[in-house]
């Protein structure tokens, strides 16, 4: 009798049960890509006519699953149902934290420097941490979101390379997408002569590729540095401080000359002739006494900065504006091009033969 | 009994099972009842949360990779505090060793985590490309000695009948070494054919000593007989060959009827397959309260069943049983 009587009840439980079931699966929503979340939609055909592929990237395939990564259908954080407003890097460093092998930015990586905070004289994008208009220069630029990943790269595709984004900050910088000089990355070899891999192509950047993208990644990055765009010599109307060029399509004039986009530290740094610490403990230094050579003593710090110190400035100021400090010594002869550091190469503008560092080649 | 008495004891019986009913349902107790019913009869049914580990008070544990049992106490690879840290089976942080570095003793990724029958400790450094070992105090022994130097950027290190197996995110290969360090036999290689890795992060070995790599950039577990060759694909679709359920799957494991386990980090999940690969479980699901998972990486099931998880942004590990 009483086995009976909880028999019922465990029915009656299970009915009951599975009633609420029924009604909280039909709440559930399913995602799709042009439905990516409710009150999301997105067109299916883009602007050319073309099926829209909203086309993550990686391995966010363009399958219903792959939306539901990032974006919750019921337990979204914020307005566009995001999972990860908060940890949002973590997200992608779940990722690009080396454990796909590639695009390690906690590493050297792969053009864009590093996030890595382990090291001396590291300095970076703080993302998670800081508001957009803490940027040194920000002028205009009010946004008081966090600085994220997505502040800079959109996730879902950009026909900018490396995902960056065509609107920072709220300013739309350019129309014409940014071009960085790619090339494959040979520690990749393996992957990238590998046939069956949809076309994966692991590269590396050297920063942006033709002399317009030179200007348009200053443009980027002047979104939310907005005073530091600047032309030679003159005066920037918001700061009424001077700046060296940094809106030039020459070398050297552009922010990515002079600058890594995501942070630096001491194993990235190089000096004047374009040397890192691995290049001086491969000639036989003692890796503390190239560590102390390559320090980054400036006041501000080293402002995700590719080279130590000011050593940039003399890269480039051998030939124009030359400073009067002899050309460091060296193996072979300047004369015929065999320096190792520097050799003599004509200017045009000088007129005479002048000092080069071989790395001033190197400076985008 | 007095009709009346009759009369009052039953309805308040039909009153309180009402209300505890109605409570269980529209209070959502259901599951949380439940554990206290399987703890008593811990044998049977399906594998359920019980348990979390957060690490010291002082030092949360801060992005756990990997988790593995040695002995009596549960060794966590503590991965952005590049340290180890140790814990008894009652979540109690009994002692932790490791500081940043790239020298004897240090870390800089440490990932995968294994112990040997002697109790020693095991731990793979991703970045430094060194496997390091230490004694069950914590004090650095040697690095592993790798004869053929065939290790760059170890993942995934399991060990099982004295053997080590490593997974090489860069190389995209699983190695299997003797414990004096010569290499037994390689699998792998980059690329999307059967056989082929993206970046695998984790490997399992089960009793028919089957070997089960994740192969995260693919999306997919792989299983190889005990001779390296290639048997089949678990990607959560049937038969496997369908689009991958997975996303960026990492941390697998085998229990002891053969049921694969497999970590879906993006998805927050632990899915469940048994021998003929029918999907028996799903674990997990994102969130923050006890039994969901954010961002789960790690996986290491004891030889009593118990499934170890580490769960990176709640800071902790999680264990079904
Ligand atoms: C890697 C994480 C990620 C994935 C995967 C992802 N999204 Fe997003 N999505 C974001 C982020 C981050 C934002 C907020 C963008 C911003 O703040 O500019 C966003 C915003 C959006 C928006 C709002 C419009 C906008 O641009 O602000 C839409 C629509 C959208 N996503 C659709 C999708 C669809 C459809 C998919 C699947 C094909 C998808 N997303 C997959 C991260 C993701
Ligand atoms: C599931 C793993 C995964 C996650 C999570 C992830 N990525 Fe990626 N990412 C990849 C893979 C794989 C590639 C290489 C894909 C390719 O080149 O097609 C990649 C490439 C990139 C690139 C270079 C793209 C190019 O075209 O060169 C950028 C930039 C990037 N990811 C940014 C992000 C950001 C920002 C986030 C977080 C919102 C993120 N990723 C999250 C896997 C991931
Ligand atoms: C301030 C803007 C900015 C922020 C913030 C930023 N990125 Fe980037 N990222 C860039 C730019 C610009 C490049 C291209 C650099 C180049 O090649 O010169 C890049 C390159 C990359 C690449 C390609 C590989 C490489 O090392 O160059 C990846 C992957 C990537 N970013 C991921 C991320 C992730 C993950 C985050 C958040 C943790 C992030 N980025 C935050 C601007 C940014
Ligand atoms: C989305 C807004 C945004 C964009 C785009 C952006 N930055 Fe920044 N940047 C910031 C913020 C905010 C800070 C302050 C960061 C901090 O304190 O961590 C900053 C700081 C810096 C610093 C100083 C770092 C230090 O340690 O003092 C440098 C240098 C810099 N950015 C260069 C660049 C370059 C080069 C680019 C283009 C590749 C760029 N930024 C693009 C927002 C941005
Ligand atoms: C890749 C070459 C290059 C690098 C690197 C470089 N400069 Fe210049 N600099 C120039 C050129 C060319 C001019 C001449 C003006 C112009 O064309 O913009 C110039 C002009 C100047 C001037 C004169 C003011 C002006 O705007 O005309 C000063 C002062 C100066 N640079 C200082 C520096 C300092 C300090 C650094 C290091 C932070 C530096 N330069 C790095 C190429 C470079
Ligand atoms: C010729 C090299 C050069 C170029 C080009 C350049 N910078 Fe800098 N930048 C530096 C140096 C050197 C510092 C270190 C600050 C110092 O000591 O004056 C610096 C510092 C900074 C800082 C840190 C705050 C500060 O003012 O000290 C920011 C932000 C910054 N630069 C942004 C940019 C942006 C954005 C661009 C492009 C629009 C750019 N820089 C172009 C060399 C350069």
């Amino acid at each position: 009798m009483s086995k009976v009587k909880l028999g019922f009840t465990a029915l009656f439980t299970l009915i009951l049960l599975s009633m609420f079931a029924a009604f909280a699966s039909a709440a559930e929503f399913t995602p799709t890509p042009s439905n990516p979340a409710p009150d999301i939609h997105v067109g299916t055909i883009d602007n050319n006519g073309n099926v829209n592929q909203h086309k993550t990237h990686g391995n966010f395939q363009n399958n219903t699953n792959s939306c539901g990564n990032c974006h919750s259908t019921h337990n979204g954080e914020s307005a566009t149902l995001l999972k990860f407003e908060k940890t949002e890097s973590d997200l992608c460093l779940s990722c690009h934290d080396g454990t796909l092998g590639f695009y390690n930015v906690l590493g050297q990586g792969a053009g864009g420097g590093t996030f890595n905070s382990s090291h001396e004289s590291s300095s970076m994008h703080n993302v998670g941490t800081v508001a957009i208009n803490s940027a040194p220069g920000a002028y205009d630029n009010k946004v008081e979101d966090e600085l994220q990943c997505s502040s800079c790269h959109n996730p879902h595709g950009s026909t900018n390379d490396r995902l960056l984004k065509q609107t920072v900050a709220g300013v739309t910088y350019s129309t014409t997408p940014i071009k960085l000089a790619l090339t494959e990355d040979p520690a990749f070899a393996a992957i990238n002569s590998s046939s069956t891999n949809s076309g994966l192509k692991i590269t590396k950047s050297i920063g942006p590729k033709e002399n317009a993208d030179k200007v348009t990644y200053a443009a980027f990055c002047s979104t939310c540095h907005d005073s530091y765009l600047a032309g030679s010599g003159t005066q920037s109307a918001k700061s009424g401080h001077y700046s060296h060029t940094t809106n030039s399509s020459s070398a050297g004039r552009n922010c990515a000359s002079c600058h890594y986009a995501h942070g630096t530290d001491i194993t990235l740094l190089k000096d004047t002739a374009g040397k890192t610490i691995a290049d001086y403990v491969a000639a036989g230094w003692e890796k503390e006494t190239a560590i102390k050579y390559m320090k980054d003593v400036s006041a501000g710090g080293s402002a995700n900065k590719k080279y130590t110190n000011m050593s940039v400035c003399w890269t480039c100021h051998t030939s124009s504006h030359p400073l009067d400090t002899p050309m460091p010594a060296q193996v072979g002869d300047p004369n015929n091009g065999t320096g190792e550091l520097w050799n003599y190469v004509w200017s045009s503008r000088y007129n005479k033969m002048i000092p080069t560092f071989n790395e001033k080649a190197n400076i985008r | 009994m007095k009709k009346v008495t009759t009369y009052i004891w039953m309805s308040a019986m039909v009153v309180l099972s009402v209300a505890l009913f109605s409570a269980i349902t529209l209070l959502d107790l259901g599951p949380s009842l439940k554990p206290i019913v399987a703890a008593a009869n811990p044998t049977s049914g399906d594998p359920e949360f019980r348990q979390s580990f957060y690490g010291s008070f002082e030092e949360p544990l801060n992005k756990p990779m990997d988790v593995t049992k040695i002995g009596e106490l549960i060794y966590v690879t503590d991965t952005k505090n590049k340290q180890v840290q140790v814990f008894d089976q009652s979540g109690n942080n009994v002692f932790k060793f490791g500081k940043e570095g790239a020298d004897e003793g240090q870390f800089q990724f440490p990932y995968g985590i294994a112990g040997d029958k002697d109790e020693n400790i095991y731990v793979a450094d991703m970045y430094n490309g060194k496997i390091s070992i230490f004694n069950t105090k914590g004090e650095f022994i040697k690095y592993f000695p790798d004869q053929d130097k065939v290790i760059q950027s170890p993942g995934g290190l399991r060990i099982y009948d004295e053997k080590l197996y490593v997974t090489d995110i860069k190389e995209n290969k699983v190695y299997v070494l003797n414990l004096e360090g010569k290499k037994l036999m390689e699998i792998g290689g980059s690329g999307q054919d059967e056989g082929k890795f993206i970046a695998p992060n984790a490997v399992a070995v089960d009793k028919d000593d089957q070997i089960y790599v994740t192969d995260s950039g693919n999306n997919r577990v792989q299983i190889f007989d005990k001779e390296g060759k290639f048997v089949r694909i678990i990607n959560g679709s049937k038969d496997g060959k369908g689009t991958p359920l997975f996303v960026n799957p990492r941390g697998v494991g085998v229990d002891s009827n053969g049921t694969v386990y497999v970590v879906s980090n993006l998805s927050h999940n632990v899915y469940a397959y048994d021998k003929d690969g029918n999907e028996v479980l799903v674990l997990g699901g994102m969130g923050t309260e006890n039994g969901q998972l954010y961002l789960p990486n790690g996986l290491y099931i004891d030889d009593r069943n118990a499934i170890y998880v580490t769960d990176t942004i709640n800071q902790r590990i999680s264990i079904f049983y």
